[in-house]
């Protein structure tokens, strides 16, 4: 059985935000929404102060509280170990976001992409309207809109319902890596199957100590995080006590 | 009499103008989106989940008194009985209101029949309600009908008793298997949720028999022993209340993430403490105003807390939604979550005023 996995190694991660951008061309993502994200910290005090930059996604978790609360399954675990959502039978109960402990759902507040529905133009009788732009290079919604998307979800998922990262299980039956591990100008996202000893995630696993996100709640995510990127070196000495 | 049939015109009035707000309300809503709400992705439930969460509960516990006398054999109540599975339905309806217009797509309900998930306590929770809600409105068929004491009736007065105390199990652990959410997770809160919903439903027919004694001199006087009763369980369960809400501040204070105590407010005790004492006193518990006021503070206090909880636990951004937002949130409603609020407040108090007149909820076995 495939399970599929990602490991992200920090130490090549440089935070460009290409996997963000990606993601939102390739799954039609509406203002606010982000399958894939980052959460940004800055610790310590000035002048010694550090960074840190974590590429988020789900974590389609082998025990998932998303899965596990869907009143109606719309939420349910698919091929691969992938945590998929069907919009059609989510009610917007909005419990799957409530219950996830990693923050990565979101909810369709709106009808998506309003701006593109809009019939005025933006400099009268010089450009066209929105919705006419959108006619133009025949796309559904939005002028950039990606049509591979339907093969497995709606291509843009309606107001009312939540949505959230599904892996590109449409590129991955493709034989396509996800869009962000393709996208990825550092490979710092190395996508595979779990179940597969010889598998790079496995060897990367084997080789670093991995952490995951949230852990303790034993949810079993499959996102591994590996190293740290840290050129800097210091004086060495044993501290002090004054 | 004759006050309370000059006001029962503009009353109605004003009640259906409440049923026609919300009909609106809920056109609107279903058709732009819930950005109406001030809500967002980290705040996600907010006022209309509050007040579904405080119907539903103030629901079951009036159901549960309502089976004092069915299922328990205390006789004194059953001339409160009919009345109170009359309000419990109404109540429910109104939480119905509240949660169905907290929904995001309503068109794919059919799909909680449909695909059931057994491990989801949200599934229970609305199975349970349903179930409960065909069972009161059985059983008050059955009461009007005259059949109080037939095998069928203590039937249903179980079935309906066993949802009403799962249903509210259910809702409390809604937020109490949520293991991402240290303020809610736990049975903590499924059992303060069961004692809550008794205390609110004798809290609301206290409140409910002196304001109908005070508006329309309606409500029989032979109820005076059964409310007598109710004052003195109502003390009772404002002291279980308050044991609970002390034990979740302690609990809340030993966290060792302190950002995970902000759940529950310690202010908001004197909403039980005040009530609490004014019951002690017999002297006061016999006095119409303070029967009216003591129930009346004890449900906002009520409201409150669930509010308090409610917003407590999702104030702090999880995981990337932290970005570019403060490490807590705000949260004042929108008008259009009020307006949900009056809809359901509407439509449940038209049910009661219809019912009282017209349902002869007075009755009792002979």
């Amino acid at each position: 059985m495939t399970k599929w996995a990602m490991v992200i190694d920090h130490q090549k991660c440089v935070g460009c935000g290409a996997c963000i951008i990606s993601c939102k061309n390739e799954n039609n993502t509406p203002d606010g929404i982000y399958w894939s994200y980052k959460i940004t910290e800055t610790a310590g005090t000035f002048p010694n102060v550090r960074y840190h930059y974590t590429p988020t996604l789900c974590n389609h978790c082998d025990n998932a509280p998303c899965v596990r609360g869907c009143p109606t399954r719309a939420m349910h675990k698919a091929e691969g170990g992938i945590t998929m959502h069907d919009p059609d039978k989510c009610i917007g109960c909005k419990y799957c976001m409530f219950n996830c402990p990693f923050g990565v759902i979101y909810f369709n507040w709106r009808k998506p992409h309003p701006e593109w529905h809009k019939k005025e133009a933006l400099i009268e009788g010089c450009t066209t309207s929105p919705e006419e732009m959108v006619d133009i290079v025949g796309g559904k919604t939005i002028p950039y809109y990606n049509p591979e998307r339907e093969r497995t979800l709606d291509g843009i998922r309606p107001k009312g319902v939540v949505e959230k990262c599904t892996f590109c299980d449409h590129r991955i039956k493709k034989g396509l890596l996800p869009a962000c591990v393709e996208a990825c100008p550092a490979d710092a996202r190395i996508f595979g199957d779990l179940d597969n000893p010889s598998s790079v995630v496995n060897q990367l696993l084997g080789k670093y100590r991995a952490y995951r996100l949230n852990e303790h709640l034993g949810t079993q995510p499959k996102i591994y995080y590996i190293r740290s990127f840290n050129p800097g070196t210091y004086l060495q000495t044993k501290g002090e006590v004054s | 009499m004759n006050s309370a049939k000059k006001l029962f015109v503009p009353w109605m009035a004003v009640l259906l103008a409440g049923v026609g707000i919300g009909l609106f309300t809920a056109i609107v809503l279903l058709m732009k989106g819930h950005y109406l709400f001030n809500a967002n992705d980290v705040l996600i439930w907010t006022l209309p989940l509050g007040g579904y969460v405080f119907f539903a509960l103030t629901s079951t516990g009036l159901a549960l008194v309502a089976s004092l006398p069915s299922v328990f054999g205390l006789t004194q109540f059953e001339v409160l009985a009919k009345r109170l599975v009359f309000l419990a339905i109404s109540t429910l309806v109104a939480a119905f209101i509240c949660i169905g217009l907290e929904l995001g797509s309503l068109t794919h309900m059919i799909y909680i029949m449909l695909s059931p998930n057994l491990s989801s306590p949200i599934w229970y929770m609305g199975a349970l309600y349903s179930l409960e809600l065909l069972f009161l409105v059985i059983k008050l068929w059955q009461m009007h009908m005259g059949d109080w004491h037939s095998i069928a009736s203590r039937w249903l007065g179980s079935a309906s008793m066993l949802c009403g105390v799962f249903a509210a199990l259910m809702l409390g652990s809604v937020f109490g298997l949520t293991e991402a959410r240290p303020t809610y997770f736990g049975p903590f809160i499924a059992i303060f949720s069961l004692i809550i919903a008794m205390l609110s439903g004798i809290a609301a027919i206290i409140l409910y028999m002196n304001v109908c004694r005070w508006v329309s001199g309606a409500c029989s006087k032979q109820a005076d022993a059964a409310v007598n009763s109710l004052t003195r369980m109502f003390g009772f369960m404002l002291g279980l209340s308050l044991i609970f809400y002390v034990l979740k501040l302690a609990l809340a204070s030993a966290y060792t993430r302190p950002e995970f105590a902000t759940a529950i407010n310690f202010n908001l005790v004197l909403f039980l403490l005040i009530p609490y004492a004014m019951m002690l006193s017999k002297r006061l518990r016999q006095m119409a105003w303070a029967k009216t006021v003591a129930p009346a503070i004890t449900l906002v206090g009520i409201f409150a807390v669930h509010m308090q909880i409610l917003i407590g636990g999702q104030i702090r951004p999880v995981g990337p939604k932290a970005e570019g937002l403060p490490q807590v949130l705000s949260y004042f409603p929108s008008i259009w979550e009020i307006l949900v609020i009056v809809a359901a407040v509407s439509t449940m108090l038209l049910l009661y005023t219809l019912g009282e007149r017209w349902l002869k909820l007075d009755a009792a076995p002979e």
